[in-house]
């Protein structure tokens, strides 16, 4: 599904999701959270305002983005996930390894 | 034009006939104020009425009275024909009704003039009349419309949909109708969201956009859609539906639950100010944009304004009533005066503040709608908004006496199907729309959805999630099963989805695959610590969400129960 990427503030950008969060987006999640600059980036927002499905990919490629940008020190917010959505993260405990508001 | 004669002596009304009819006038004679009053009374086309003072039976002033008090709603006017010229005469032919004089004997002359003078009065007098009509009997219909617009308007518009202790606010319209338009609603991730506009003009014609607005604000909002995409939307219709010289100045505020994250999309507003705990102004946040309405789709500017406000920022945006408004001496209120009252303390929040305002006004109208709202960043609280609490009103169905139907479906999918991206979504939404399962939607989805990969993926597929543990391994993985689903001739997912009803109504879904199977004891063993592997959630996702997860049949079929509660 169509992700977007955007620098919303000073060293921040945002990754605005689909409606559809699932194996189909690996690449293209990939390439969004990749090709960013690791100089001018302290902070991901990954923004689940339009995602009402999502599956264990998912949090398989959130895994990979975090493995891949602890190294630069950038930290992840996950933002505007429905309820559905939080349930499924706080059972994979991925309240422990991200910011979810 | 016709004339009532009034006189005893048949010889002045034969003159003053001649002289009329001379003069084009028509007339009708009566000989004394009796005869007067009841012809008056059948002839409604009477203009004017020419009056002896002293006659037989009834006398000109008698006559007079009865006739002005007859005529309330027809204006004719009464002439006294008089030989009597002392002041009092004429003094009590005013004060009985008459409007003027002619002496006699009569001149013809100044008679014909002075009916004349008294016909252009008269003339005056219908039209008057014949626009007042008009003017009455269209207030009328402009009443009536109103009040079923009114009508309309309260129940088309919810204006507050939430009660969110972080949202405080005060509404002031001139009129019925209000061209300010403030509207809130909730999230669905907890936080809430603001919307202050002020369209051009006021009253009923600038109201009539707040329709559309409202709909749109309240129908987005609820699907969690980012500010700048319903200011868009809003866009767009109001360019559809609005003339040219109409827009809507706006601000679209949406704040996290956190209440530490707001995201603002402003067009042609005042700036909206932050001030920090003690109330200075720490910040503003200017309008980017065009006003709502203006700009066509492809000029449009969606992009939104981030901002991360410390802990009990307050945000304040007003319409311009608030800083237009005059004093007497026609000074404008102003931000500098709107800056100080914020930084102090206010007895009563935003109604203190509008006191001021108006105070400011002395004895003044007021002269535009006044709105404003303030935004307490600080965690979102008492907002009735979470999606378990909207599905809580629907009836729950394991009550009813019957309780629910069971139902069950099963699915044979064969490679064809499998290579649809959309298949997992099309079986969640046979199910969804059956009774007790649509507030499950999305659980439902990442259930089904877990079965279905694991089946295909691990039973037909025969990939091994063994080679997702790198990130390159990850990306190589999926694109082994675009590739290998690509070349799949043989073999099929069946699902089976029923209802148990009972106390608590379950869901039961199973799939089997017709791949070789796999030793369930093994992969049940290897639970160890998977938290930083990007695979290894699946089982344990459909573990937490459901009350009940086996394998069998040689680990080729998956069974779950899942309570709709």
């Amino acid at each position: 599904m169509a992700i977007s990427t955007t620098k919303s503030a000073s060293q921040e950008v945002t990754i605005l999701l689909g409606d559809t969060f699932d194996f189909s987006c690996v690449d293209e999640f990939r390439r969004a959270y990749e090709q960013v600059d690791h100089a001018d980036c302290k902070r991901f927002v990954i923004d689940f305002r339009n995602t009402q499905y999502m599956d264990s990919s998912a949090l398989g490629m959130l895994i990979n983005m975090e493995k891949f940008w602890r190294e630069h020190e950038a930290s992840i917010c996950i933002i505007n996930a429905n309820q559905q959505l939080k349930k499924i993260f706080s059972i994979s405990r991925f309240d422990k390894k991200f910011n979810i508001e | 034009m016709k004339v009532l004669v009034v006189d005893d002596h048949g010889y002045n009304r034969e003159l003053m006939g001649l002289i009329l009819s001379d003069h084009g006038f028509d007339y009708v004679c009566a000989r004394d104020g009796s005869q007067a009053c009841s012809l008056f009374d059948t002839e409604d086309d009477i203009d004017i009425v020419l009056m002896d003072v002293n006659m037989p039976v009834m006398d000109g002033y008698q006559a007079t009275k009865i006739m002005k008090a007859d005529s309330q709603d027809r204006f004719v006017p009464i002439i006294f024909v008089t030989a009597m010229d002392n002041d009092k005469t004429l003094q009590k032919c005013l004060d009985v009704g008459g409007d003027d004089f002619v002496p006699k004997p009569v001149n013809e002359a100044v008679l014909v003039s002075k009916l004349r003078a008294h016909q252009r009065t008269v003339n005056l007098h219908r039209s008057l009349s014949v626009t007042n009509e008009r003017l009455e009997y269209h207030q009328r219909v402009m009443e009536r419309e109103h009040s079923i617009v009114e009508h309309v308007f309260q129940n088309g518009i919810r204006r507050i949909d939430t009660a969110c202790e972080n949202v405080n606010f005060h509404v002031s319209p001139m009129t019925m109708f209000n061209g300010d338009l403030l509207l809130s609603a909730p999230s669905p991730s907890g936080g809430v969201y603001v919307l202050l506009g002020d369209f051009t003009g006021h009253g009923l014609s600038a109201a009539i956009g707040c329709l559309p607005v409202s709909d749109i604000f309240y129908a987005m909002s609820d699907k969690q859609a980012g500010v700048g995409d319903i200011a868009s939307e809003i866009n767009d219709r109001l360019v559809r539906l609005l003339p040219d010289n109409m827009f809507f100045c706006a601000t679209l505020i949406e704040m996290n639950q956190g209440g530490d994250r707001l995201s603002i999309w402003s067009g042609g507003m005042n700036d909206l100010l932050l001030l920090d705990r003690s109330g200075a102004i720490v910040d503003r946040i200017a309008a980017r944009n065009m006003p709502l309405g203006v700009l066509g789709t492809e000029e449009f500017e969606r992009e939104a304004v981030f901002y991360q406000p410390p802990p009990d920022t307050r945000l304040f945006a007003y319409t311009d009533g608030v800083i237009e408004t005059r004093n007497p001496q026609g000074e404008m209120f102003g931000e500098d005066r709107l800056a100080q009252l914020l930084s102090a303390p206010l007895e009563q929040g935003l109604t203190s503040l509008f006191e001021a305002v108006s105070a400011f006004r002395e004895q003044g109208e007021q002269d535009d709608d006044i709105s404003m709202v303030e935004i307490i960043c600080r965690p979102v609280s008492h907002c009735n908004h979470s999606r378990e609490s909207r599905y809580s009103d629907v009836e729950p169905i394991r009550t009813d006496a019957a309780g629910i139907l069971p139902w069950s479906i099963d699915v044979e999918l064969a490679p064809h199907h499998l290579r649809q991206p959309d298949t997992v979504k099309r079986l969640v939404s046979m199910i969804a729309d059956v009774e007790g399962a649509a507030p499950h939607k999305d659980i439902l989805y990442t259930l089904l959805s877990e079965m279905y990969s694991n089946a295909l993926e691990h039973g037909l597929l025969q990939l091994e999630s063994v080679q997702k543990e790198t990130t390159d391994g990850f990306s190589a993985y999926y694109q082994a099963r675009t590739e290998r689903l690509e070349g799949l001739q043989n073999g099929k997912l069946s699902f089976n989805l029923q209802v148990i009803p009972g106390p608590v109504n379950r869901l039961q879904i199973s799939v089997t695959d017709t791949g070789p199977g796999f030793d369930v004891a093994k992969v049940q063993q290897c639970d160890d610590d998977t938290d930083d592997l990007p695979t290894g959630r699946g089982i344990d996702l459909l573990r937490s969400l459901s009350e009940a997860v086996e394998f069998s049949n040689g680990g080729r079929t998956l069974t779950l129960t899942y309570l709709l509660d």
